[in-house]
């Protein structure tokens, strides 16, 4: 099953979006060489997001086949460019040319992240990761979009694996999805 | 300019079509520019000061502006073969609040430029985006200067010499 996420390492949206990637994802697969990084501060108003690196990671999964591109570096010049599909993919589900761009087996799109990165902000990577345990407003967040994800992906791939997918959040989110 | 400024507000249903106007796009630069998300979590607000004040600045001109050429459409529709020349207003008006660069990747994505090229304009107006609210400001605020300088003209105001 598909998944592709396009975004910028300057872009705040981006750095939010993809804490609830690395939760989602990690449920289907298992990810490599994830280290911290962060948006560039003052883009968009905002103060530096702290988040993943995509562009040294890796991801494996019997479910997920997971592209990431980041179009551009933290100065805004390009770094990963777009492979003909993966062109195709963004002309045509993301016209505006916005991002982050979510496209989950080229049947569920999603432009901006799921959640403000205004929650972020302003917080160290320790920080966010130490309370995602937690019942916190960003933690109950980055959990929700990766509810949100997962069902998606559950959906999109026939409900597998079971335990992923059958967890009540991620059933409920599937069973809204018409 | 000031007593023609002065001749549109003082009219209460150009009051309420700037304030109409003021609310959309208040409305409008806050979702396109991302201040309010809605997921499926409800809606969050990232409302930081410096957005904040240039999302309200640009609606305010925009306001301004929808209420100052309403009114001097009005007028020029008003007179004997005044529909010549209301093409022009809404063209200029649409030209100065409409395809402001805020929403520049809307525009084009309609004219039909495609969304990766978008993608590069989109980077540059994020990192640019003290200029492009500049840009868009200045674009506004010519616009209604235009129009309260037609309507001067058009109204027939003079300053009068002292007797």
């Amino acid at each position: 099953m598909p998944l592709f996420f396009l975004s910028a390492l300057y872009c705040p949206f981006c750095g939010a979006e993809r804490w609830a990637i690395v939760d989602a994802l990690g449920r289907f697969g298992t990810w490599q060489n994830l280290n911290p990084s962060q948006s560039t501060a003052g883009v968009d108003g905002i103060a530096a997001v702290p988040t993943y690196d995509f562009v040294h990671a890796a991801y494996t999964s019997s479910y997920v086949a997971f592209v990431a591109r980041d179009a551009a570096d933290a100065q805004g010049n390009p770094l990963q460019p777009l492979q003909p599909g993966e062109r195709d993919l963004v002309n045509r589900y993301d016209r505006e040319g916005g991002i982050p761009l979510l496209v989950v087996d080229g049947a569920f799109t999603q432009v901006s992240s799921g959640y403000s990165p205004g929650l972020l902000a302003g917080k160290s990577f320790e920080e966010i990761h130490a309370g995602l345990g937690g019942g916190s407003v960003a933690a109950v967040a980055i959990h929700h979009e990766a509810d949100v994800l997962s069902a998606l992906i559950c959906y999109a791939d026939g409900g597998q694996p079971r335990d992923v997918c059958a967890a009540p959040a991620v059933r409920a989110i599937v069973q809204g999805i018409r | 300019m000031i007593a023609a400024f002065r001749l549109v507000l003082g009219e209460p249903q150009t009051k309420v079509i700037g304030g109409v106007g003021f609310i959309l796009a208040a409305a409008l630069f806050a979702l396109t520019g991302q201040m309010v998300v809605w997921s499926s979590a409800g809606p969050s607000v990232l409302a930081t000061p410096d957005r904040a004040v240039a999302f309200t600045v640009l609606a305010g001109l925009v306001g301004l502006d929808v209420a100052i050429q309403s009114y001097a459409l009005r007028l020029r529709l008003d007179r004997p073969g005044g529909k010549a020349g209301v093409g022009a207003l809404a063209i200029a008006f649409l030209g100065a609040s409409c395809c402001t660069p805020l929403l520049w990747p809307a525009a084009l994505s309609l004219l039909g430029v495609s969304g990766v090229t978008l993608l590069g304009l989109s980077a540059a107006l994020h990192r640019w985006f003290a200029v492009a609210a500049g840009v868009a400001a200045l674009a506004l605020l010519g616009s209604a200067l235009q129009g309260l300088r037609a309507l001067s003209a058009g109204c027939g105001i003079r300053r009068t010499a002292p007797s």
